[in-house]
């Protein structure tokens, strides 16, 4: 039999929310009683009276197993986990005890406790169907490599098993095979289950009609008339448009799922989550209460609504044109930097892909990673830097990582090619082109733009790894080795620059084949007018005229790498200058982790070879390398030279780099300043003020400087007085006090 | 004006830059000597790194009418800290002012604070010792070390004013203060009150502040916090705005600081006043202050417009980060996750 708690666990739950539970259940709840847990779940469906069935089998079990599950039918968590541990400690040889039990913290949300349990199970009796199931449902829902053979096992178990069948269809579903879908569910359909596998299976048939672009109506009656509250048959279509990015239609889904069904808390879950991305904050903060108020166990809710009360604290600065949220720490210092990068942004973009945006770009930065982390979460194989939900960017701030490992401007360059990419196509493009055309972007036009490519995606192209590119999105949604994800950036990015260098307009008639409802061997041959293989064999040739040569030394690369990490560290500058300039020669794009510019322009600084180390970091510097250490030391060098505009371009850099840091900004400031630029060096001074300086005095007159300058006398005497009340005998500051008083009696 | 002394040959003395100061501070009647040694590094990245530390400092007190002496690698040797400090206890007056500084890594056993310095080491109680025999009218010891918090206790004497990169001998991890106390006295940014000119105070708080700043920045724990101890200093440790000829009259300089004082107990009374009256009475103070200042030196035109650049290199670290100053010991601490919550 099977069944679910009356808490109404929801197969959305088990699809990344929470966990639904469907579960062969084989417990011997024991033939003397009057009521069954197999019976109490059958009424979950057809009347209202499961919960008395709960209270009665409560009542005359004696079994702390049964008790454990009657516990957790009507609700009690606290008290079902307390009667498993009792269960166990009576039965430690008994699989079940632990199969279910990892079940139930399944259900609230607590993985690796739950696998450890599943793992325990199967250690006691390898063919334990609950625990590979679970374990099945782990790998599943954490987009796990070994997620297809965790199912096999356990239809090698069952071949019949409703649950295992239909996280197989998921699986499926996700690589877009809905025929194989289809046919797995029908046999699910046709096997004489219980209510709720075919509850389950016609939700997924649902979905398989939304992925086709059919109606999900027959489906969707046909379990409504079974069960007219059962909500997951919108909640789990819905799941399809999340992982797809179609959180509009995943949202009206999930609306229509809390309406019918209002104690679905795995749905109001979710649907507060995916309100976030839409930017409806405040119907998802309702949404959230919801689920608490029945689920309060899923950690993912309370972090979100921990989060929310946060982001009501955050500084938001909102135009017909952009919205833009930042602590409040950051927001004074950060936020024209991030006006500056989406005004810049749209001009291009719009010009560029031909698209006018008719919503504004909203912009989330969070200066911790863990926050970030709590507003993704839920997407598969996204990266660790930023998220765009449509026309919604989160992501890292500039503190939230170190500097040299994280530029946060390009990453929100990154990210603002999304909102285009999704805007534009109705959110109907693939994974793989719209993380192409940002990688393109970042590449070619970002803040940092570069040529260099990872030394991971020359050892997979150097394998022979790559996925043909119709195949792209395989090596998002579940990679099948270590570094598939980086490599398929990468390659994504590869493919869209070398389009736009050979197909004129071809990123944007792709763009609009996906509009149109096209998949990607559709959009190529529309777009492009040639076939995906002959596409592949184009960029094939693109790749080898630029990585050709490269790829052949790949190992000897490495190694004058690994030679140069040694030498640097036992400074043994001579030996290091030798292995850094045979590898920069070698592959003279690269300027990624551990350049030999870098390390070339370093070891020569140490060694005295002023000339060289200027050359090397100027290399460096123009091939798009970034590293602060760096950079500084370039700097260095074009002070000594009296190089004011490479001294400036640093500067800029530096200073976007390292926002929260004063330093940047003062030398920034000052660069300006002495090149008249005074309007630029007023915000660089005032980012200053804002970041609290020790010193308080000199900050506040650098402002008076520049309004000074710039004619703005009453707010510069202002700034003059704030800096002298702090230091009286400050001369410079008295200087120009005696120079704005004469004329400031006209001053409002 | 002091002049430098040649205290022994096997002393490694380096140029004792000596200026005319015509500001007055609390210690002005008697001269000041200093000493600044850099320990041990015990690799190459810290030698240098206290090296240029206890550089830059000798180099910010010889820019006041400080006596500075220099010991580093090999010279900063116990011996000839001993040997410098005994020659000052023949030498030093009554109404001198003291200074060590000491830029290195330091140990504690539980029992005793040491020096790293080459051959033997030397303790707290031995330099106490040392200092407790010179006669001046007040001592200032900054300890820039591991574990430095330990050597408050040995060291501790009414005259004595105790800076120390760590507030115990727990804190073991290498230290950064010499970096920031370094770059306190070469800049105008940690001159608070723009007297052109920074302070023990002043160098102090913005060694403090960066720190702090530091770690934060770079998202670690901080694993030393400055303490310092005794009564508080006002010695001048570095001129930081080249000082040019001004009218010497005591009248006038009388009336700034009456005129300073004045700012002092108007800017006490901001919050209790309405805006426009308090603004409009600084404007009356400030202008009167800048009147009598103008008669000290004229004010030039370049003094309004004139931008003062800042290095481009931060404190100097201009390597990559493994070649920096290492690191101290991560500590690492298992943050509990945000509202996950274990059945009980």
């Amino acid at each position: 039999m099977r069944s679910h708690s009356v808490k109404r666990e929801s197969m959305l739950a088990a699809l990344g929310f929470g966990v639904l539970l469907s579960i062969n259940l084989s417990i011997s709840a024991g033939a003397e009683q009057a009521v069954t847990l197999a019976g109490c779940r059958d009424l979950q469906h057809t009347s209202s009276g499961a919960s008395e069935c709960y209270r009665k089998l409560l009542a005359q079990t004696t079994d702390s197993l049964t008790s454990a599950e009657a516990l957790w039918g009507l609700g009690d968590l606290q008290r079902a986990n307390q009667a498993f541990q009792i269960a166990a400690r009576a039965r430690p040889d008994d699989a079940a005890v632990r199969s279910r039990w990892g079940w139930l913290y399944l259900e609230t949300g607590q993985t690796a406790d739950a696998e450890a349990l599943f793992t325990e199970a199967h250690a006691i009796k390898a063919d334990d169907i609950d625990a590979l199931v679970g374990l099945a449902e782990i790998a599943t829902n954490g987009f796990m490599r070994g997620a297809e053979q965790a199912i096999l096992r356990a239809l090698a178990v069952d071949p019949r098993h409703p649950r295992a069948n239909m996280l197989l269809a998921r699986l499926h579903l996700e690589a877009d095979d809905t025929a194989s879908a289809q046919a797995l569910l029908q046999e699910v359909l046709a096997t004489e289950g219980d209510l709720e596998s075919r509850l389950q299976a016609l939700a997924l048939l649902a979905a398989v009609a939304g992925i086709d672009g059919l109606s999900p109506d027959e489906w969707t009656s046909r379990a409504l008339a079974m069960a007219p509250a059962f909500g997951d048959i919108y909640a789990v279509p819905a799941y399809f448009y999340i992982i797809t990015r179609r959180y509009s239609e995943a949202v009206a889904l999930l609306e229509q799922a809390v309406a019918i069904d209002p104690d679905n808390y795995a749905a109001h879950a979710t649907l507060g989550v995916n309100l976030l991305r839409v930017n409806r904050l405040d119907e998802a903060r309702n949404h959230l209460e919801i689920a608490y108020a029945g689920h309060p166990y899923d950690a993912r809710v309370v972090n979100t609504l921990r989060l929310l009360d946060d982001l009501d604290e955050y500084t938001v600065h909102a135009t017909d044109d952009e919205i833009v949220r930042v602590s409040p720490d950051e927001a004074e210092v950060v936020t024209p930097y991030v006006l500056d990068l989406i005004s810049q942004a749209r001009r291009e973009m719009t010009s560029r892909y031909r698209f006018e945006l008719t919503e504004p770009m909203v912009v989330e930065l969070y200066p911790h990673h863990s926050d970030f982390a709590v507003r993704t979460e839920g997407l598969p194989g996204i990266g660790i830097l930023g998220a765009a939900f449509g026309n919604v960017v989160v992501m890292n701030g500039p503190t939230a990582q170190d500097p040299d490992q994280f530029d946060w401007s390009n990453a929100l360059w990154h990210e603002l090619a999304h909102i285009y990419t999704l805007t534009m196509t109705g959110n109907l493009v693939t994974r793989w082109f719209s993380e192409g055309v940002s990688v393109f972007e970042e590449w070619v036009h970002g803040p940092a733009a570069r040529e260099s490519v990872s030394l991971g995606f020359l050892q997979a192209y150097a394998e022979g790894l790559l996925l043909p590119i119709a195949e792209l999105d395989n090596g998002f949604m579940r990679p099948a080795y270590e570094n598939q994800i980086e490599v398929s950036y990468v390659q994504s990015g590869l493919v869209c620059q070398f389009i736009d260098e050979y197909f004129d307009g071809g990123l944007v008639r792709i763009l609009h084949a996906y509009r149109d409802g096209a998949d990607t061997s559709e959009a190529i041959e529309t777009a492009l007018g040639i076939s995906p293989a002959e596409l592949d064999r184009q960029f094939a040739d693109y790749l080898e005229t630029r990585f050709g040569s490269i790829v052949l030394e790949l190992k000897a690369f490495r190694s004058e790498l690994a030679t140069i990490t040694e030498a640097m560290k036992a400074r043994q500058w001579s030996i290091a200058i030798l292995a850094a300039g045979q590898a920069t020669e070698r592959y003279p794009e690269y300027v990624g982790p551990n350049s030999p510019y870098l390390a070339l322009g370093m070891a020569a600084h140490e060694a005295g070879q002023d000339a060289l180390a200027k050359q090397a970091l100027l290399a460096f510097w123009r091939r798009g390398g970034r590293n602060l250490a760096g950079l500084d030391l370039l700097a260095e060098y074009a002070r000594e030279d009296d190089d004011h505009d490479i001294l400036l371009e640093i500067a800029r850099v530096q200073a976007l780099a390292e926002p929260m840091a004063q330093a940047r900004h003062r030398q920034l400031g000052d660069l300006l300043s002495n090149q008249g630029a005074y309007q630029d060096a007023l915000q660089e001074y005032q980012a200053v003020l804002a970041l609290q300086p020790f010193d308080a005095a000199g900050a506040h007159f650098k402002v008076a400087q520049s309004l000074y300058r710039l004619n703005r006398r009453g707010e510069a005497l202002h700034q003059v007085l704030l800096a002298l009340e702090i230091a009286p005998r400050f001369r410079p500051a008295l200087a120009l006090l005696t120079q704005l008083l004469p004329n400031d009696r006209d001053e409002p | 004006m002091v002049a430098a002394q040649i205290l022994g040959a096997d002393l490694m003395y380096r140029p004792l830059l000596l200026s005319l100061v015509l500001m007055t501070f609390p210690h002005a009647n008697g001269a000041v000597r200093a000493l600044v040694i850099a320990g041990l590094g015990g690799e190459p990245a810290y030698e240098s790194a206290f090296e240029a530390a206890a550089s830059d400092v000798a180099a910010g007190l010889g820019s006041t009418d400080a006596e500075v002496a220099l010991l580093t690698r090999d010279d900063a040797r116990a011996d000839n800290v001993r040997r410098t400090l005994e020659d000052w206890a023949r030498t030093t007056n009554a109404d001198d002012i003291v200074l060590i500084a000491f830029i290195g890594h330091g140990s504690f056993d539980g029992e005793q604070f040491r020096f790293n310095v080459p051959g033997a080491d030397f303790n707290a109680d031995s330099l106490a010792g040392w200092l407790n025999a010179i006669d001046s009218s007040a001592q200032v010891v900054v300890i820039a070390s591991s574990a430095s918090g330990a050597a408050h206790g040995p060291l501790a004497h009414p005259s004595r004013t105790i800076l120390t990169a760590t507030r115990s001998g727990g804190e073991k991890n290498a230290t950064r203060f010499h970096q920031f106390f370094a770059a306190a006295l070469s800049s105008d940014a940690a001159d608070i009150d723009k007297d052109g000119s920074v302070t023990m105070e002043e160098a102090y708080n913005y060694t403090e502040t960066h720190l702090k700043e530091e770690f934060d920045q770079q998202g670690q724990l901080l694993t030393e916090h400055a303490k310092r101890s005794g009564p508080a200093s006002n010695l001048m440790l570095a001129r930081v705005t080249p000082d040019q000829a001004t009218v010497s009259d005591a009248a006038l300089n009388s009336r700034l600081d009456l005129l300073e004082r004045a700012i002092v107990t108007l800017t006490g009374r901001k919050h209790d006043m309405d805006s426009e009256t308090y603004f409009t009475e600084l404007k009356l103070l400030l202008l009167q202050m800048a009147e009598a200042e103008q008669q000290r030196r004229p004010f030039a035109a370049e003094e309004v417009t004139r931008v003062v650049q800042v290095s481009t290199s931060r404190l100097g670290t201009g390597l990559l980060p493994e070649l920096r100053t290492p690191a101290p010991v991560e500590v690492e601490i298992e943050l509990p996750r945000i509202g996950e919550q274990d059945l009980p």
